[in-house]
C-alpha cells in the first residue's frame, strides 16, 4: 500500500532536513511526501527545491489544520499520517506498519509509542504507556500520539477531516472521530520522535490549549466533573508545567 | 530561459511539424521537454532527428494522467518562464518575441489563435471572438474558458509550488481550466488579441461525443465552489454560468439525437431548481449533523 505523509510547515528551515531526510531513509519506497509552506521567510523554499520527489505548495493559510487538509486534499495515497516538521521517524518503519495494517484487516488506524527528544536529538524522555480508547480519550487524559498515528484515506474523509476551527488540539479532535468508527491496532515499538523546546505551538499556548481540549471533550459527551479537566485546571494554576530548563 | 512542455501520444508526424515551429523561434534562449506519454510509434527516438541541444525527451510509461504529465513537465522545467505547446499545434516564428514585450508588465500572457485543419489550411481567421486585449478576472473566466493552453506564457514564481495541476479531481479534462481559475484569483492574467498560434481541429477523441458530456460534467464541477463565495458578482456570474451550461449541455445532447440522456438530465435539471431535497448542499448538512451525534 502507498502512504502519503503530510509536513506542514512555517519558517523551520532549521529542523526541517531531518525530516525529509527519515522518510528518504525508509526501506519502504512506496510512498509520497508533500509539503504544505505557510509561505515562509526563511531558507525552507530553498531547501525543499533541492529534492526533486516532495511535493511542495507555498502559500498563506488558515492555520495548521488547513495546511494539513489541504495536503492531504493533493494525496493519492491508500495510508495517511502527517509528520510535523521539527518532527521525525525512526528507521524502517513503514514497511512495519504496512504488514500489522495486512494482517489486522478490520481495524484502520494504527498507533505506536514515540520519543520525546530535544534540539539537538539528544533523548529526553521516553512514553510509557498509550490508551487510544474513546471514552478513556474523551473523559480521562488527551493522551495522544499524533506523529506515532497512521490511519486509512477513507477513514480521514469519512470524518470530515480535520476541524480547522480549532487552532491546536485539532489532531485529537481527529482521533476522538476516527474512534467512533474503528478500534486501533497497537504496537509496543517506537515509531517517531517528537521534539521538545520551549517555543513549540503547544508549548507558548498552555492555557489556550486547555480550553480547546474543554471545548472538545464536551461536544463528544465528556462532563464539567470529568477527571480531564482536573489537569485542564493545572495549566491554568501553573502555565509552565512542560517547560524544560536549559 | 523559457521551458517550453509538450505532451505526446503516438502523433509522430504532427509533433515533428509543432517541434520545428518551436525549434525555429526568433527567441533562441529556450528549452523543449517532451514528455512522451508511452507512444508505440517513433516517438522515442525523435531526438536523433532533431539533433538539438535544447531538447529533453522523457520517456514514460502509459500514465492515462495528464494532470500528473503536467507536473512532471513543471518539475523538470530549468527556465524561468514556462510555456505549453499541444503535439498538434503550430506557433508563429516570432510568437515569444511578441509576448516577452508584455510579459514586462504583466506576469501572465496567452493570446489568440488561427484554426488549421490537419491539411493546415486555415479554416478560420480568429478563434476565440474577441476585438480588444484585455486582463482576464475571475468572472471572466469562469463564464467561458479563452485560455489556450499553447498559447501560454507565465512565470514560474507565480506558480508558489512545484505540483499545480490537480492529479486526484480533474484527471484528464479541464485540467488546465483549473489551474487558470486559480491563478486568475491572486494574479493578473493578460489576453493578447494576436494571433501567435494556429490551433487545430481534426477528428480525434476530443471530438467524441463522450468526451464532450464529459465536460459539460467538469465544468459544472468546477465553478460550483464559486456558488458559495462571499463575493456576489462571482457568486452570481457561476450561477449563471452554470445554468447556461446546462442548457447548452442540453441543446447539445437533442442535436446528436441522445434523447435517453437527454430525459434523464431534463428531469434532474428540474428537481434541483424545484424540490429542495434534491439540493445537495442541504443533504450534507443534515448528514454532518447526523455524524455529529
Amino acid at each position: 500500500m502507498k502512504f502519503s505523509i503530510i509536513t506542514p510547515t512555517l519558517n523551520q528551515g532549521r529542523f526541517i532536513t531531518d525530516t525529509i531526510e527519515s522518510i528518504l531513509a525508509q526501506d519502504y519506497k512506496d510512498f509520497e511526501h508533500i509539503v504544505v509552506d505557510g509561505g515562509s521567510t526563511d531558507n525552507t523554499l530553498e531547501i525543499l527545491k533541492t529534492y526533486p520527489h516532495i511535493k511542495w505548495i507555498s502559500e498563506k493559510d488558515k492555520g495548521p489544520a488547513n495546511a494539513i487538509n489541504k495536503g492531504f486534499k493533493m494525496a493519492t495515497g491508500d495510508i495517511f499520517a502527517w509528520l510535523n516538521s521539527d518532527d521525525y521517524y525512526e528507521e524502517n518503519v513503514f514497511k512495519f506498519v504496512n504488514q500489522e495494517f495486512l494482517k489486522n484487516k478490520d481495524k484502520k488506524m494504527l498507533y505506536g509509542h514515540l520519543t520525546f527528544v530535544g534540539i539537538d536529538k539528544k533523548i529526553l524522555f521516553n512514553d510509557w504507556k498509550a490508551i487510544y480508547d474513546r471514552n478513556f480519550l474523551i473523559k480521562r487524559k488527551p493522551d495522544i500520539r499524533q506523529p506515532s498515528t497512521f490511519f486509512y484515506k477513507d477513514l480521514f474523509f469519512d470524518v470530515g477531516g480535520l476541524d480547522e476551527s480549532l487552532k491546536l488540539v485539532f489532531d485529537y479532535d481527529l482521533f476522538v472521530k476516527m474512534l467512533g468508527l474503528t478500534e486501533a491496532i497497537y504496537t509496543e515499538r517506537r515509531l517517531s520522535c517528537l521534539r521538545v523546546y520551549n517555543e513549540t505551538l503547544t508549548n507558548s499556548n498552555f492555557r489556550k490549549q486547555g480550553i480547546e481540549i474543554f471545548k472538545v471533550s464536551r461536544r463528544y459527551g465528556g462532563k464539567i466533573f470529568d477527571r480531564i479537566n482536573l489537569s485542564n485546571l493545572r495549566k491554568f494554576i501553573y502555565p509552565g508545567y512542560f517547560k524544560l530548563k536549559d | 530561459m523559457v521551458s517550453v512542455i509538450i505532451l505526446t501520444y503516438n502523433r509522430y508526424n504532427l509533433l515533428s511539424k509543432t517541434l520545428k515551429s518551436v525549434l525555429g523561434q526568433t527567441y533562441k534562449d529556450l528549452e523543449v521537454l517532451i514528455i512522451n506519454d508511452g507512444s508505440n510509434d517513433d516517438t522515442a527516438q525523435i531526438t536523433k532527428i532533431f539533433d538539438d541541444k535544447r531538447l529533453r525527451l522523457f520517456n514514460l510509461e502509459k500514465q492515462n494522467n495528464l494532470a500528473k504529465l503536467r507536473n512532471i513537465g513543471v518539475l523538470n522545467a530549468m527556465g524561468e518562464y514556462i510555456a505549453f505547446c499541444d503535439d498538434d499545434d503550430l506557433w508563429v516564428s516570432n510568437k515569444l518575441e511578441i509576448q516577452f514585450e508584455y510579459l514586462k508588465r504583466y506576469d501572465f500572457v496567452c493570446t489568440n489563435a488561427k484554426l488549421i485543419n490537419i491539411d493546415d489550411e486555415v479554416v478560420d481567421e480568429k478563434y476565440i471572438k474577441k476585438s480588444k486585449s484585455f486582463i482576464i478576472k475571475t468572472e471572466l473566466l469562469i463564464q467561458d474558458n479563452m485560455v489556450l493552453p499553447s498559447s501560454v506564457i507565465f512565470k514560474k514564481q507565480i506558480l508558489n509550488t512545484n505540483a499545480p495541476f490537480d492529479e486526484i479531481n480533474f484527471i484528464n479534462l479541464c485540467e488546465d481550466y483549473n489551474l487558470w481559475i486559480k491563478l486568475s484569483m491572486k494574479n493578473e492574467l493578460f489576453f493578447l488579441n494576436e494571433q501567435t498560434i494556429s490551433h487545430r481541429t481534426h477528428n480525434s477523441w476530443a471530438r467524441s461525443f463522450d468526451h464532450t458530456k464529459e465536460i459539460f460534467n467538469n465544468h459544472v464541477r468546477l465553478i460550483k465552489p464559486f456558488t458559495k463565495s462571499k463575493d456576489k458578482c462571482l457568486k452570481n456570474t457561476a450561477f449563471l454560468s452554470i445554468l447556461n451550461t446546462k442548457f447548452y449541455s442540453l441543446k447539445y445532447f437533442i442535436s446528436n439525437k441522445k434523447y435517453i440522456i437527454f430525459t434523464k438530465e431534463f428531469f434532474k435539471f428540474i428537481f434541483i431548481f424545484k424540490n429542495p431535497f434534491y439540493m445537495k448542499s442541504l443533504y450534507e448538512k443534515i448528514k454532518n449533523q447526523v455524524l455529529r451525534k
